[in-house]
């Protein structure tokens, strides 16, 4: 029964793997159709894994179920981009201005830790991860659990735009001169500036990745 | 089979609906520990729809899951509390300034209905239902999809605080003169006014429940 469910998981990660890529690299393009049964026969897989790879999918913002319609590969427009762009200014300010003063040791060790292995990384999609603990070192000493929950259901919901932010704004590497600039203010204990500067951050990469959206969108 | 689905259906409402009530009566206190073989005992029932049930308690914020310990009633405290106002005003005044200048006839209308059932509705779980569909309602015309799932989805998470402040300060029925004079603010185009009456209600709501759980000794 273990190693079956183990087996099984293993399929749904694989197919989810391909899907992703597929959508990665544009073979499959916003809001075109997935349609279950033809996974099944690419994979030689039943329906169940398949269906457990769409829900990761889903939960990762690659794919959107509609009812009737099925799932389709989620179209992310410059709109739902200012949206989000708000609500992350606003949470990330609700959380930084607590949490920076409440910076230990431990923190700085930790976010120097997560810096250095983003200089290392190539790989655009492990930089997510990376990202996210990121994020999650600099929100979570503010102890505002319900805000930095949410935060990081954003984050994880929004996967796609992340990459894309990534692979267009920064060419796959991370911005590490702006990590380190961060680290430094909150070391000074210049609150304000360190707050002041990321929001400035989030505000150039979405334009960009907004303007860059417009155009694609434009040619198509 | 189809007989069998619904009457599986009946027994896992039937034990998540008396689990509310027990919580929402603080017959079971927050922190407390929630055995699943107790349950099914109780309500003679297997442990399928006792898991079901749990999930559904989960998914509106009854109880929380942890590794290991497994579930326990969740404990509302007035931090959270302060956190949840903070992000639900923020996420009201973004839906309301774009949506209010969108309302149309059709949603007054559905304005209307929802207030004479909230007037005539005795029931709390009913009430709490009719001021979510008034707020959904109220925010849909935005357009602000994302913006409007999160708020919802805080919303139906948070049914417990909900209860809570609609028992404890409305006794159970929404008075609705804070609905109609929304309204008519919106219909007269006093879109600023209307938010700064949306978000009194709202401020007003939090603090007295606040100060009702601060003082709560179980």
């Amino acid at each position: 029964m273990v190693i079956k469910k183990k087996k099984e998981s293993t399929t749904s990660n694989k197919i989810a793997d391909s899907l992703r890529e597929a959508i990665n690299y544009g073979t499959l393009k916003p809001s075109d159709k997935i349609i279950e049964r033809e996974i099944a026969e690419k994979y030689q897989a039943s329906h169940i894994p398949v269906r457990e790879a769409l829900r990761i999918l889903e939960g990762e913002g690659f794919v959107v179920h509609r009812k009737f319609a099925g799932y389709t590969v989620r179209e992310v427009n410059p709109e739902e981009m200012i949206e989000l762009y708000n609500i992350m200014r606003f949470l990330s300010v609700q959380l930084l201005n607590r949490a920076i003063p409440r910076y230990t040791e431990i923190t700085y060790y930790q976010l120097k830790t997560i810096i250095a292995e983003m200089e290392k990384m190539q790989d655009a999609d492990k930089n997510i991860d990376l990202l996210m603990q990121f994020a999650d070192v600099i929100f979570s000493p503010a102890g505002l659990n319900f805000t930095n929950n949410l935060t990081k259901q954003i984050l994880k919901r929004n996967i796609p735009i992340l990459q894309g932010v990534i692979r267009t704004v920064s060419k796959g590497s991370m911005p590490i001169t702006a990590f380190n600039h961060f680290t430094e203010l909150c070391q000074k204990h210049e609150i304000e500036n360190a707050v002041k500067f990321t929001i400035e951050q989030l505000d150039v990469v979405t334009k960009l990745f907004v303007v860059y959206m417009s155009e694609s969108r434009k040619a198509g | 089979m189809a007989t069998k689905d619904k009457k599986k259906i009946t027994i896992t409402n039937k034990i998540a609906e008396s689990l509310k009530e027990d919580i929402s009566y603080g017959r079971i206190i927050g922190g407390e520990a929630i055995i699943e073989r107790k349950i099914a005992e109780r309500f003679q029932a297997s442990n399928i729809p006792v898991r079901e049930a749990l999930r559904i308690l989960e998914g509106e914020g009854f109880i929380v899951h942890k590794k290991f310990s497994g579930y326990s009633v969740r404990r509302i405290n007035p931090e959270e509390m302060v956190e949840l106002y903070d992000i639900m005003n923020y996420l009201s005044g973004q839906l309301l300034s774009k949506g209010i200048p969108r309302y149309t006839e059709l949603t007054y209308h559905r304005f209307r209905t929802l207030i004479g059932e909230m007037e005539k509705s005795k029931d709390t779980n009913k009430t709490v239902s009719l001021l979510i569909e008034f707020t959904e309602t109220a925010y849909i015309p935005a357009g602000l999809n994302y913006s409007l799932e999160l708020a919802m989805q805080i919303l139906t998470r948070n049914i417990p605080i909900l209860r809570g402040m609609v028992e404890k300060i409305y006794k159970g029925t929404s008075p609705t003169q804070f609905q109609r004079h929304f309204i008519e603010l919106c219909q007269q185009k006093e879109t600023k006014k209307a938010i700064d009456v949306w978000n009194d209600e709202f401020e007003r709501m939090t603090k007295n429940f606040v100060t009702i759980i601060s003082n709560y000794k179980p």
